[in-house]
């Protein structure tokens, strides 16, 4: 060492100029650096999970939901729907949006008497103002399912304006032009901005105005401490020197890399001058020391580098392990985080090993000042003198509360919450968190799920898979307001035909189809082969547990109850199979009413008196024909200008009824041709012989009647008979009893799906074609839940190869492996400590305090190794353990101590931020280098003394040691003097 | 008699091409006329429609149509919507058939911006061309055949394009290509149409397509069959014939 200290001096002028030329370079570098708020880029981008999620958003335009939200006392006003209607309007126009929904552009299916109508709830080019037919437009609006609690609040406070952003729009400018936009237009409403857009737009602000705000006031507090510490003018210029230079080159060398400032690494600068200034403190304290012991200016230098140039080094490289085993972590901010502050560390320890003693050995020698301290003991001195006796009276009691921490907090370990989601950065009354918190009261929250499906989307076997998924979505707790092509089909056909289910036919579903063909909502939903589509919903909570609770669960349900090889097959070639097809339909479809049972709030009350009904129903042979509605059906079909059997006389209408009647009694098998033939019996020959086909057509539409009839009647019948079994009356809630009809109409299906997996015999030569499905979830929370994980891992894994290394690099330096053990303790006691704090004071692990541990690893030894160090100094040159004790406290104890308070100051700014975590992060940091510290000079050498700890040498029998030593050193400054020289 | 007065129309009007420069009002109700021409049509087509990753979807269909407001028009292809059929009556009123339901429902859709069953035409699209109703007209240019129109939407009339720019052919004044312009002024939809050719008195172009520069998505319609002036009866177009689906 002494060698590289001739050598810094030697070479100190191009020293001094390579590294402000180096400075000047990086500091033009600061300007480029950009900041990044995607908590995608969290992970790595070909994390399965990513690349579905973007597979996803290339495929259906965007993942990007940004929400504006107007709240007023009624929205249902002219003036608030105007402005929805003009902010829908200029969103449409912007390229990078790939669709936008609002109560002025909604897709509407509505029911008219002996009609329908699918097309827009308003027209965008009218908005009514008169107040009745807003009025109705309100209760409609509010009565649909599909509009309440999505694009306007269930009190008609709240319209929103949902936009999606296609994939490839930058989201910060597009966010803040459609922000500037809807400020820029004119209304009474309090307006809110939600969606992952705006929270990037908002989390951006946040950290480029935190480091403007926060590095300041770092300074200053360095500066503070500094001059208290040292009370010299140099002792406070060189060390902060130090922390500008390698900070400027650290984020310099990120800008150059390309590398973004996250919310991680936004504190790297704070860190950097927090650490990196003990490199300077511990020089720039030696260098006074040596001065005042008489040593002249450059030997002094010398001096200083030679015998603290090692420990440095070794606390640099230790705290750049630290940090250096986040590179473990598989979570992208996690790990720039890591490299980029290691490499700062090391910059502060070759800044202060180099430039620090070249521009030091330019400055004359401070001039000696009478050392007040060997006059009159400073609070200080009297403190550690005290402490050295405590130590030494009390070692055992303070390894025993050592080791009660140490249980403490390793039970603290499984007790600690998560946190992932970006909304829990933001401080409880930011803007952004209130438009957040008001979307999850009032609209079911902004992130939504998705499930990627994949199969024919006009096969009614898939259109009912999803449909079973959706309903068990909309029973789970906080999920809302699910959405795909098959609700859609579900809505077709309730207008339609006033049930709300999947048609059991491809027919079916591709009539219905023809309706929504080209509308605008499908590209969200189906992609436009068909064969890939999109479950969408909304999750209405951004705790992290409950997030993971929820996604496990859809997973799970995808896993257990959905079939991804389906047979069809026709309910008369069942054959042997039919008991067990008929379990299997009574199950699902009283697992479906069991869902929506809970989603309407009902409460079923006997399952197996509803399961033992339905299979009654659909166990049972005969249908029966009801009589009485038949008629009246067959008469008005007569009546119809525009059916094809125009009959006036009432008496010729009831012989053809009766005889009908009676065909169908005889006949279970009714057919096309016998109708035909029966109606030639009753219906004279003058009312088809200009329509030969008149009576083909006739019997067309009597079988469609009849049918439909039939399947009415039962359903009806099954619906009366299960009245009883809910908690409360279905017709109080006609959303809860559209669906129930829904539900048990599959009664009356002859087409069944079955699993391919459970009926493996019915398929024996492959006769029947499979129908297979493929779903998978995606969207935010598993995004979230993919971070939370590895934030689990980064922490379990980073915090072991930190401490696993920093022990392998002590047991080296002592040459003991008992001795790495000893040293490691007190640090391991710390981060324990720091999990007890986070359990204690419920903090939940997040991107920023996962990083404590393994910081406070890479922090804290430092503080072990000055200790050790100055100690084994001390034992090697004093005659006394209680000596050596006391004067390792006095120097060493006392730098570890400025030195803590310093980094602690530095890391407490971080509570004027705006960012949580960052908060979190500073103040339970500053806690753990206060325990850190208070370690190292109290548990530290209490260890020391119980074990005697031998890799110091022998501190039992030191007599012999001593004399050897006092030779070593005679002779040492035997050459000193040579050298001088 | 009407008949009789139409042609004498037309050759009034074909005489007058000779005789005169058309203002660009005329050309437009020639145009207008020319197209609208027969009294009714029976049209077997098939109809491709392209997405912009490539993909194709054909429906093959048959349209009846009388005058220029009364429509039926049958779904033959694809397999699971053959019979899905769509009567259209003059003043808005519209009926579907749905064969797989076997039930006919009247639709309303307040909405012309929609677009026809999954085609890049709108319902407005659709309708008959009116253009000299709704649109002022100036001659932007002629080149050696064709006239070069641009059409504005007239004061009161709602339209989704802010402009049109028709090209219509100097000797039958039949639009061959037609640009719809969004309300920022930018090109929208595409139609044009191509193989106009005589069939008896008519000018009927066998080709037509509209494409979506915005989607980018495509509907060509290729015509198999015409026929024109048959004399198709009234109950044709009507809600009893409309489920007449075997």
């Amino acid at each position: 060492m002494r060698k590289f200290a001739e050598l810094v001096l030697k070479y100190r002028v191009p020293i001094i100029i390579g590294t402000i030329i180096i400075t000047v370079f990086m500091a033009f570098q600061l300007r480029k650096l950009e900041i990044s708020s995607d908590i995608l880029e969290y992970l790595p981008q070909d994390d399965p999970n990513v690349v579905l999620f973007n597979e996803v958003g290339d495929k259906f335009g965007g993942n990007s939901i940004a929400m504006i939200a107007l709240e007023t006392d009624d929205v249902f006003n002219p003036e608030t729907l105007n402005r929805v209607n003009t902010i829908t309007q200029r969103f449409k126009e912007m390229s990078e949006i790939s669709y936008v929904t609002s109560l002025t552009d909604v897709i509407d299916i509505k029911k008219m008497e002996d009609g329908l109508e699918v097309g827009k709830l308003f027209d965008e080019r009218y908005i009514p103002s008169e107040k009745n037919e807003l009025e109705n437009i309100k209760n409609y609006t509010l009565s649909k399912e599909m509009y309440r609690g999505n694009i306007v609040s269930d009190d008609g406070n709240i319209a929103v304006v949902i936009a999606r952003l296609n994939e490839d729009a930058d989201r910060l400018i597009v966010g803040r032009e459609m922000k500037e936009f809807v400020l820029s237009t004119t209304g009474n409403e309090k307006l809110y901005f939600a969606g992952i857009p705006f929270q990037m737009i908002y989390l951006t602000d946040v950290i480029n105005s935190d480091i403007v705000k926060l590095l300041p006031v770092v300074c200053l507090l360095l500066i503070i401490t500094l001059a208290i510490s040292f009370r010299s003018k140099r002792g406070v210029i060189l060390p902060l020197a130090t922390v500008f230079i390698s900070t400027t080159w650290g984020l310099g060398l990120m800008s150059l890399f390309g590398v973004k400032l996250t919310v991680a690494s936004d504190g790297i600068p704070i860190l950097l001058i927090a650490i990196g200034s003990a490199y300077g403190i511990h020089l720039v304290n030696k260098y006074m020391e040596d001065i005042r012991k008489g040593d002249n200016k450059i030997e002094a230098i010398k001096e200083t580098i030679s015998e603290v140039g090692v420990p440095i080094f070794l606390a640099g490289l230790t705290t750049s392990i630290g940090f250096l085993a986040f590179l473990i972590s598989n979570l992208t901010i996690i790990k720039e985080f890591g490299i980029f502050t290691a490499i700062g560390v090391m910059f502060a320890y070759i800044v202060a090993i180099t430039f620090l003693p070249a521009l030091l050995s330019f400055m004359p020698a401070p001039k000696i000042k009478v050392k007040k301290e060997s006059l009159e003991p400073t609070l200080m001195n009297r403190f550690m003198t005290g402490l050295s006796r405590l130590i030494l009276k009390r070692k055992i009691v303070i390894l025993i509360i050592g080791f009660i921490i140490f249980i403490v907090g390793t039970f603290s370990l499984f007790k600690i919450n998560r946190e992932v989601n970006m909304v829990d950065y933001f401080k409880k009354d930011s803007e952004i968190r209130q438009a957040e918190d008001m979307m999850e009261s009032k609209l079911g929250g902004s992130i939504p799920i998705q499930i990627l499906v994949k199969g024919d989307l006009q096969e009614p076997a898939v259109l009912k898979e999803m449909i079973k998924l959706e309903k068990y979505l909309k029973s789970l707790p906080d999920v809302h307001g699910p959405q795909s092509i098959a609700d859609l089909i579900c809505e077709m056909n309730d207008v339609m035909n006033d049930r709300y289910c999947i048609p059991q036919t491809r027919e079916g579903v591709a009539n219905l189809w023809f309706f929504l063909d080209g509308n605008e909502i499908l590209p969200q939903l189906i992609n436009s082969q068909n064969n890939e589509g999109l479950i969408q919903a909304k999750l209405g909570t951004v705790n992290t547990k409950k997030v993971n609770h929820i996604t496990g669960k859809i997973d799970e349900f995808i896993s257990e109850n959905i079939n991804s090889d389906i047979l069809m097959i026709n309910l008369t070639e069942a054959n042997s199979n039919i008991k067990e097809i008929d379990m299997e339909r009574v199950k699902s479809i009283s697992n479906m009413i069991f869902y929506d049972a809970a989603y309407y709030g009902f409460e079923i009350k006997d399952k197996n008196a509803l399961e033992k009904i339905l299979h009654k129903y659909i166990t049972q042979e005969n249908q029966k024909i009801p009589t009485s509605n038949l008629t009246i059906k067959l008469v008005n079909y007569m009546n119809n200008e525009d059916g094809d059997l125009l009959i006036e006389s009432s008496s010729l209408q009831n012989k053809v009824v009766k005889s009908l009647l009676k065909y169908f009694e005889k006949n279970q098998d009714y057919f096309e041709k016998g109708i035909v033939s029966n109606l030639k019996k009753v219906v004279p020959y003058s009312y088809y012989e200009d329509d030969p086909e008149m009576l083909d057509y006739a019997a067309m539409s009597i079988v469609s009647i009849v049918e439909s009839e039939i399947k009415w009647n039962k359903t009806n019948n099954l619906i009366k008979e299960i009245t009883p079994l809910f908690s409360k009356d279905i017709q109080q809630n006609p959303d809860f009893k559209k669906n129930l009809i829904g539900d048990v109409w599959e009664i009356n299906d002859t087409q069944i799906f079955i699993s391919k997996e459970k009926f493996k015999n019915l398929n024996n030569n492959d006769q029947l074609s499979t129908i297979s499905l493929n779903l998978q979830q995606t969207g935010m929370p598993i995004i979230y839940k993919d971070i939370d994980n590895n934030i689990v891992s980064s922490q379990t894994y980073s915090l072991l190869f930190a401490i696993g290394l920093v022990f392998i690099l002590l047991a080296i330096q002592f040459k003991s492996v008992i001795g790495g053990l000893i040293s490691i303790l007190p640090i391991i006691l710390t981060v324990l400590f720091n999990f007890a704090l986070m359990w204690i004071f419920k903090i939940p692990l997040d991107a920023a305090t996962v990083m404590i541990g393994s910081v406070a690893v890479g922090i804290g030894i430092d503080y072990t190794i000055h200790f050790n160090n100055r100690f084994h100094f001390e034992i090697s040159n004093k005659n006394s353990v209680e000596n050596a004790l006391e004067t390792t406290l006095q120097t060493t104890g006392r730098a570890i101590i400025i030195n803590a308070f310093s980094v602690m100051l530095g890391f407490l700014t971080l509570l004027l931020g705006s960012i949580v975590p960052m908060q979190r992060f500073g103040w339970l940091i500053a806690l753990t280098m206060l325990i850190s510290a208070t370690a190292s000079i109290t548990f530290l050498p209490s260890l020391l003394l119980v074990t005697h700890a031998s890799f110091l040498g022998d501190l039992k029998n030191m007599t012999l040691k001593q004399a050897i030593n006092i030779k070593a050193n005679i002779k040492q400054k035997a050459n000193n003097i040579k050298e001088q020289k | 008699m009407k008949k009789m007065a139409i042609t004498i129309t037309m050759l009034l009007i074909i005489g007058s091409i000779y005789a005169q420069t058309h203002s660009a009002e005329d050309i437009l109700i020639n145009a207008d006329a020319v197209v609208n021409a027969p009294q009714d049509q029976e049209i077997s087509l098939k109809m491709t429609l392209t997405d912009k990753g490539g993909n194709e979807k054909v429906r093959e269909i048959k349209m009846y149509q009388k005058g220029d407001e009364t429509r039926l028009i049958r779904f033959l292809s694809p397999a699971d919507q053959k019979g899905v059929s769509f009567l259209s009556l003059p003043d808005d009123v519209q009926y579907l058939y749905l064969p797989a339901f076997h039930k006919v429902r009247r639709i309303a859709s307040h909405i012309k911006n929609d677009n026809f069953a999954g085609t890049d035409f709108s319902y407005d699209d659709m309708s008959a061309s009116k253009y000299a109703e709704e649109y002022d007209a100036t001659l932007l240019d002629k080149t050696d055949d064709l006239y070069i129109l641009e059409l504005i939407p007239k004061q009161g009339v709602e339209k989704n394009y802010s402009k049109l720019k028709m090209w219509a052919r100097q000797d039958n004044f039949y639009p061959v290509k037609v640009e719809f312009y969004d309300k920022n002024s930018t090109l929208w939809k595409l139609f044009e149409s191509r193989n106009i050719k005589k069939n008896g008195k008519y000018w009927v172009a066998s080709e037509a397509e509209m494409t979506d520069l915005k989607k980018q998505h495509s509907t060509k319609m290729i015509i198999d069959k015409v026929e024109l002036d048959k004399g198709l009866a009234d109950n044709i177009f009507t809600k009893r014939n409309l489920k007449r689906v075997k």
